[in-house]
């Protein structure tokens, strides 16, 4: 279908089969999309490449999600020269993302996300964070793009970097 | 959970990103053509029978 909406699928490993340590389920790779949302892992195994340069096995805390960006945020950013000629790692981390309300019963619903000729101040990525009693809303956008006249500016703009070497070993360390 | 931009949106530099100097290095591209180039580059799709030109190319 010319130009239709694709379906981007999450990956998936049987551990049963695929055992041997060592395996690798996904290497070294950049993200073509917008924006992935990582839950927290029944397993470790996740690696990011600090902008230092280093790789560095890290932990989503509890309560919180991993928010990657992908190639599409890269366009939108006109991502500095040095990122990608360096090309030291996968469009990283951007930042881990608290979540007030979670609870054990969660669901994720799709996020959806629209740009128009309005500029970064239409940019919105909205996901719904569900319970079973009630539906609250995450707003990630104060994460991601602020507008220009918005207090978040130089957030959003520390998010759009690799994740440093500091903070990775902050908020994603491992004990 | 793997969020993207509509198809038939423009991709580019947008708000004061536009002011960066690499923002020349992103031209305008439909995302669904930049997503059939990144198909293209792992042999999953070729940009011709996607109708997508190659990064670079201004719609």
């Amino acid at each position: 279908m010319h130009l239709g909406p694709h379906l981007l699928a999450p990956t998936g490993s049987d551990l049963a089969q695929y055992n041997e340590e060592g395996t690798i389920f996904a290497g070294w790779h950049t993200d073509l999309n917008l924006l992935t949302i990582h839950g927290k892992s029944n397993f470790p195994g996740l690696s990011i490449w600090t902008r230092e340069g280093s790789k560095m096995s890290v932990k989503v805390p509890d309560g919180c999600l991993l928010v990657q960006a992908g190639k599409q945020i890269e366009y939108l950013t006109g991502a500095q020269r040095s990122i990608t000629h360096l090309n030291l790692s996968p469009k990283t981390l951007l930042c881990s993302v608290r979540l007030k309300h979670a609870r054990t019963r969660t669901q994720l619903v799709p996020a959806y996300v629209c740009c128009d000729d309005q500029g970064v101040t239409s940019l919105q990525a909205t996901t719904k964070w569900s319970t079973r009693s009630s539906a609250r809303r995450l707003q990630l956008r104060p994460l991601l793009l602020a507008s220009p006249r918005g207090g978040a500016t130089q957030l959003s703009f520390n998010c759009f970097r690799y994740a440093s070497a500091d903070f990775a070993n902050t908020h994603l360390g491992r004990p | 959970m793997f969020t993207t931009v509509g198809s038939d949106t423009l991709l580019e530099p947008i708000g004061r990103f536009r002011e960066e100097v690499t923002a020349t290095e992103y031209p305008p591209i439909k995302a669904g053509h930049q997503v059939a180039n990144e198909l293209a580059k792992v042999g999953l799709a070729t940009s011709e029978e996607e109708g997508g030109p190659q990064s670079g190319s201004k719609l």
